[in-house]
């Protein structure tokens, strides 16, 4: 994720964004001891990532298996032990409002024992900031020297260096020693992923809605692939905020899948009504940013028959959806069959991913499917 | 091999990227040529900004246009695209589906290729040829970055002597293909020159290259649809006529170093023009520096320091 937004520098905000994303979507493998989890709500079935029996979770193959850690670059110290009080203050005071390197799962301290001549000594070794946040050491070195100087316990001399730590927290227990004795002491408070779906928060009549939405649309398209983009309605309507129902139009055109047929049609709507107001109160009209331009579907919902194919799983990425439920997998399909795009390292946007697996559902699907299995949806 | 054909097809599609950053678009532009009557059938340059769809790129517009106006159905089998940059993932994959035969472009496209830098979707599908006006198309995307970017203190030009040779990000073509294969595309004789030691291709082996020997006004003004990127215009160019289109050919031919026999980037030279005919020499660097002269492609503290960190960029 650090070699990620580095190189998209020319958008500071959307780097950030992407941080906090990616801490948001912790997806790591499932921890065998943790099944029986008391504290688990009752709808999440966390062995196999299913909530409410309706929706699976799913993820990247490759991280379910991530032995090799991501690594971000963060700035550190030794200091003697006497030091760690004032240190604490400089950091919370200084570093920690500022970045926004996700440590919960770090230690902030590394105890070293040194041996010397003269016997053994011990030196803490403490994460100051992430590389991203303060660019280089002199910055660093300024910010002690002006916050520190008349304060007892002199920080302003300590000597500062470059380590590497895990970006994500390590996925199962045995994996948060290996890496704590590789990289850096790490804390392991059970399964992260298990965290984020006891957390994960679903309105589950507004799903069945939306899933009875798209098998109406099918049935009365002949069967074809829908795809509908919607809004988290603040309300407390039944339903999400419907922005726009994509149905499959390849017979008139080869590439007007269901998926692309609904995020052009977002962008249509915004655009007639941002003509209307410039005509209506044309001086008032102000020409928006490009966040506000080119991400209309800026986490929004997005709710699929088919699991879709290359171009439009990656025209989702580009449109930077939040988030896609989808019923049926695809021999061509690029979410769970091929690729994970969506969940993919390197793109610069990911989203989440879960597959409808109510029964009943599927079967009406399956009777009314249009389409064969190799298709590219 | 003689690669001249596809340098002024590519070289066209570069023309319509630079027109594309007249109207607040990304630099990136294609054109798809028929294969049996060498013509070409349309042109796309990225949308997305006027559409508000972030899918609309280049490759997109040039297919809805050939539904739209020449075809009634796809895949149409004789189809070559030329394209600036690397296409995406998506339309990698969009230019499958619709049976494209062979995908010429310019430059990698680093954060989303699906011709060979993330993905390699061609594979089995269709053949790629890349490297073709690559630092040309990379030079575009900087200048639309630097014009998003305005707030740039001093966007004078300021030469940059340790950034002289390194640029342009070196391609690897070894990422795109293997040495049989580059043989078989570019000829034996690159193959030391660009697939080991990274030097630019030429059109002609061991004969440099500038854009104005490309790209005519002739072959500009029979692109289709371009009147619809001059109706656009409204700031810049006006509509289409034959004298707008010579000086916008004009401010295009400036923004781009010659490429040498050695196919290296000149990037010492600056740009004289003589007389009225517009004619263009280039002329080394310390050498009579005359009052026509032209900026030379701009370069400055904040584009350095993207460069360092990024390729092309993550526009497309
Ligand atoms: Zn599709
Ligand atoms: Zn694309």
């Amino acid at each position: 994720m650090f070699r990620v937004c580095r190189s998209f520098l020319q958008d500071i905000q959307t780097s950030l964004k992407l941080i906090r994303r990616n801490n948001k979507q912790i997806r790591l493998e499932k921890a065998k001891s943790m099944s029986n989890d008391p504290t688990s709500p009752s709808h999440v079935d966390l062995e196999d990532g299913v909530l409410y029996g309706l929706l699976k979770q799913v993820k990247h193959k490759s991280l379910l298996q991530e032995s090799q850690p991501e690594l971000t670059t963060v700035w550190c110290c030794n200091i003697e032990p006497k030091q760690t009080k004032s240190l604490l203050v400089f950091i919370r005071s200084f570093l920690i409002p500022f970045d926004n390197l996700p440590l919960s799962h770090v230690k902030r301290f590394n105890k070293k024992e040194l041996t010397t001549p003269e016997g053994t000594s011990t030196v803490l070794q403490a994460i100051l900031c992430s590389k991203e946040y303060l660019d280089t050491k002199e910055e660093l070195q300024n910010l002690f020297h002006e916050h520190t100087y008349d304060n007892n316990s002199d920080l302003s001399e300590i000597s500062i260096y470059e380590t590497q730590i895990p970006v994500r927290p390590p996925p199962t227990k045995e994996l948060a020693v290996e890496w704590s004795q590789k990289y850096w002491p790490l804390s392991w408070k059970g399964n992260p992923n298990h965290q984020y779906l006891k957390s994960v928060k679903f309105n589950i009549q507004r799903e069945k809605s939306m899933i009875g939405q798209l098998l109406k649309t099918s049935k009365e398209n002949g069967g074809l692939p829908v795809t509908i983009i919607a809004r988290e309605s603040e309300s407390t309507s039944d339903d999400h905020e419907i922005l726009a129902i994509g149905t499959d139009n390849r017979k008139q055109h080869p590439l007007q899948h269901s998926t692309m047929q609904a995020i052009a049609k977002v962008a249509d709507s915004e655009l007639k009504r941002r003509n209307n107001l410039a005509e209506n109160e044309n001086s008032n009209y102000i020409q928006q940013g490009k966040e506000e331009n080119n991400y209309l579907c800026h986490n929004l919902l997005v709710y699929s028959t088919h699991e879709p194919c290359v171009m439009c799983a990656m025209a989702l990425v580009h449109s930077r959806i939040g988030r896609i439920i989808y019923m049926k997998n695809m021999q061509n399909g690029s979410l769970e069959s091929n690729y994970q795009l969506g969940d993919m390292d390197g793109l610069n946007w990911k989203f989440d991913i879960w597959r409808w697996i109510g029964e009943e559902d599927l079967k009406i699907l399956a009777e009314l499917d249009a389409v064969p299995s190799e298709q590219e949806i | 091999m003689d690669l001249t054909e596809h340098f002024q097809r590519v070289g066209l599609s570069l023309f319509v990227a630079f027109k594309a950053l007249s109207i607040n678009e990304t630099p990136v532009a294609c054109i798809l040529v028929s294969k049996k009557s060498s013509k070409v059938i349309s042109i796309g340059y990225n949308d997305t900004n006027r559409s508000l769809n972030g899918t609309r790129h280049a490759e997109f517009i040039a297919i809805d246009y050939i539904l739209d106006n020449v075809e009634d159905t796809f895949p149409v089998d004789d189809l070559i695209l030329y394209v600036t940059v690397e296409p995406c993932i998506m339309c990698a994959s969009a230019l499958k589906q619709v049976g494209i035969q062979c995908v010429v472009y310019g430059c990698g496209n680093d954060r989303f290729g699906g011709n060979g830098t993330v993905l390699s979707l061609h594979e089995n599908n269709y053949g790629i040829i890349p490297g073709i006006l690559r630092t040309e198309a990379i030079q575009l995307l900087r200048n639309f970055y630097i014009q998003e970017n305005e707030s740039a203190p001093d966007p004078k030009i300021k030469k940059n002597k340790e950034l002289e040779n390194k640029l342009y990000p070196e391609m690897d073509y070894g990422k795109y293909m293997n040495e049989s294969e580059f043989i078989k595309i570019y000829g034996l004789e690159r193959l030391n020159s660009t697939y080991i030691n990274k030097k630019e291709i030429t059109p002609v082996i061991g004969k440099g290259y500038r854009v104005s020997d490309l790209v005519s006004l002739d072959d500009v003004m029979g692109m289709p649809g371009l009147e619809n990127m001059y109706s656009r215009d409204k700031k810049c160019s006006g509509p289409m006529t034959r004298e707008a289109v010579a000086q916008d050919l004009d401010s295009f031919y400036r923004m781009f170093y010659a490429v040498d026999d050695e196919g290296d980037v000149t990037f010492g030279t600056h740009i004289k023009i003589i007389g009225s005919e517009n004619k263009i020499e280039f002329i080394k660097e310390g050498s009579d520096r005359d009052t026509n002269e032209v900026k030379e492609p701009i370069e400055n503290g904040v584009e350095k320091k993207r460069r360092k960190l990024s390729n092309e960029g993550h526009l497309h």
